[in-house]
Parts: structure tokens; sequence; C-alpha cells
């Protein structure tokens, strides 16, 4: 093979890859970040399930701040493996004879994502949601799921910590490059996507506001 | 496209090689897309005649796949099956032109010829040099979108 055919190909590759990966980089994070980002539950079902939660780490004598791992333990929800034939993202087991449950993860979920779930199906027997606890793929969810992911996001996300955090660092006075490197360093000190801590900072300035 | 098919996309986009680290990105680029390219579009130019000179051109490209194969396993992450997916591919692409220019170093040896050649196969390098662009260029734009999604009302 001549080196400038190879050169040729090279460049060609390069050039559509890019104009590809550019359109549909936009198009589908846009349509995902459009979706994903909007609020879909009104002020006071926030307020509503904030104060449940309170309530609840209230009763079990744990702090504002307890992480998921507290909360779990409480609610006797452990971590389980992985099943390949599960049709939803996670499954929390029935009790066993310990009172104990497990969650269930589908097969190749992100460590993030992983945890987002666990967190949603200790969301569900906090809200008190009937069974069976799953955490369906998709977008178009049950209420119910919505309000349980608004909950595991509360759970990840304490109100009054993340909402200190962002004034410490002058959230909302920053440009929205610097507002994009608060939101990584939310993800990394909580250990949860872009999406859920778009989301949370969204939902923490609401209900100051 | 329906939810499921819609979700898996996103999920192929967003499951990134460089965990969206721009200076990762740019650094896979440079050493691990143009000096390869540049080595083997070199050895392709200047290929001499002469056996020994013949097999170091592809001693050459040998040695920048190999340095690739190492950097795609360093990668490897347990958590993340489309990652671990995009790295197979990349892994695969890279092994078939390293095996390539080993067969074609050992086939220079041993036939003392340097007309032994079916170059064609080094183009597979490609593949691994779209799903590396395609992430990096999904680097950079996500935090430009990312950008218009950071109001607090």
């Amino acid at each position: 093979m001549k080196c400038e055919i190879y050169l040729f190909i090279f460049g060609l590759i390069s050039i559509s890859t890019i104009i590809t990966s550019a359109i549909t980089t936009c198009f589908v994070l846009k349509k995902e970040y459009d979706r994903t980002v909007k609020m879909d539950i009104t002020l006071n079902q926030m307020l509503t399930l904030e104060n449940r939660l309170s309530k609840f780490l209230q009763e079990n004598q744990l702090k504002k701040s307890a992480n998921i791992n507290e909360i779990a333990k409480v609610l006797k929800v452990h971590m389980g493996g992985e099943d390949n034939k599960l049709l939803t993202q996670a499954h929390l087991s029935d009790p066993d004879e310990f009172g104990n449950r497990k969650v269930t993860f589908k097969k190749g979920l992100p460590s993030e994502k992983r945890l987002f779930n666990f967190a949603h199906e200790c969301a569900h027997l906090i809200n008190e949601d009937p069974a069976p606890y799953t955490r369906p793929e998709g977008h178009k969810k049950a209420f119910v799921e919505q309000l349980a992911d608004y909950t595991a996001a509360a759970m990840l996300m304490p109100r009054e910590e993340v909402y200190e955090y962002l004034e410490q660092n002058s959230y909302r006075e920053l440009s929205d490059k610097k507002r994009v490197a608060i939101i990584h360093s939310l993800c990394r000190k909580y250990k949860v996507n872009d999406i859920i801590a778009l989301r949370r900072v969204k939902e923490v300035y609401i209900m100051k506001q | 496209m329906n939810d499921s098919k819609e979700s898996k996309f996103y999920n192929w986009v967003t499951g990134n090689i460089y965990s969206y680290k721009k200076v990762d990105a740019v650094l896979y680029i440079v050493f691990y897309i143009l000096i390869p390219v540049t080595i083997t579009a070199w050895s392709l130019y200047a290929f001499p005649s002469d056996l020994a000179t013949g097999v170091y051109c592809y001693l050459t490209i040998l040695i920048s796949a190999s340095n690739c194969f190492y950097d795609a396993l360093n990668r490897w992450k347990d958590d993340n099956s489309i990652v671990k997916a995009k790295l197979i591919i990349m892994i695969i692409s890279i092994c078939v032109v390293g095996v390539y220019c080993f067969v074609i170093i050992m086939g220079m040896l041993i036939t003392s010829s340097t007309n032994m050649r079916y170059d064609l196969f080094l183009c597979t390098y490609f593949i691994t040099i779209i799903i590396a662009l395609f992430d990096s260029v999904c680097c950079i734009f996500k935090e430009k979108i990312m950008r218009g999604y950071t109001k607090t009302n």
C-alpha cells in the first residue's frame, strides 16, 4: 500500500468521525439532558419527600448527612450481585427470615449507576411504596419511580450539605464553565453522575428560594 | 427509535474510554493516533529494498501497536460494560496490526524477501482511531452542552 493512500484513508476517517461524533454527541446528550434535568415533580412534592426522609433519619437516630450505607443498614438492605436476566436496572428482593433484603443489579452498570439504583431501592422502602421494588429502564417511568429517584438523590446528596457547598463556592455568581467544574466536583464527592448532580443543584435552589 | 434502543445508544455515546478527562483524550490523540500513524506512513513511504531496514520498518509499527495495546489494557474498567466493549474492539484491531507485523517480519526473515506484504491489514488500526476520536470529541462537547444546564432556576 502506498503511503499517500494510507494517509488519505486516515484523513477521510478522522474528519468523518469528528463530524459524526460532534453531531451525535450534541443530539443525544442534549436530548437526554432536556429530558432528565427538567423538574418532573412539584415543589410541594419535593418538600414532602424531604420531610419524610428527615423524619425517617430522626426516628432511626441517624444524622441529617447520614450516608446511604448507614441508611441501608437500618433498612436491612444489602448490595447483591449482578443478574444477567434482569430486565430492569435493579431489583429489591423480598425480606428473608431475618428481614434482610438484597438489591440485584443489571449486568454491566457503571459504579455510580449501581449506587444510585441501590439508593433508589432504599427510597422505595422509605416512601412506603407498593411492591415490586425495581428501577425500570427508559424514560417513561411511573410517578412512584420518579418520587423514588428524588428520594434517592436526596439520600446521596443531602440538601443542606449540597447547599452549603454551593454557597461556599459562590455557585450562582460563577461563569457556566466554572459551574461545570463545581458539578464535576459534586459528582466526585457524592459518587453520582452529572445528570443527578445537575438535577440536585436545581432542586436545592428551588427549595431554598 | 424506541426508549430502550435510545437508552442503549445514549449509554454507548456516554461510556467514555477517557472518563471525560480532556487532557487524557488530547494525549491519546498525540501518542496513540498521530505518532503511530506517522510511523506507519513513514514506514510505507520509505520502505527499502534491503531486508534489514524492511524488518526495522515493521518492527517500529509493531512496537507502536504494542504501546497502544498496553494503553488499552490499562483503561480496562470492570464496572462499565460499554467501555469494556469499546476496548475489546480496539484491542482486537490493534492485535490484527501486531500479528500482521509479526508475520511479515518472520516472513521476511525466513524467505529473505521483502515482497510478501499485504499492507491493507494496517488499516484495521483505523477502527481504534474511530473509537478514540469519537470519544475525544464526546469529551469536549459534553462539557459544552452541560454548561447550558447549570442554571439554578
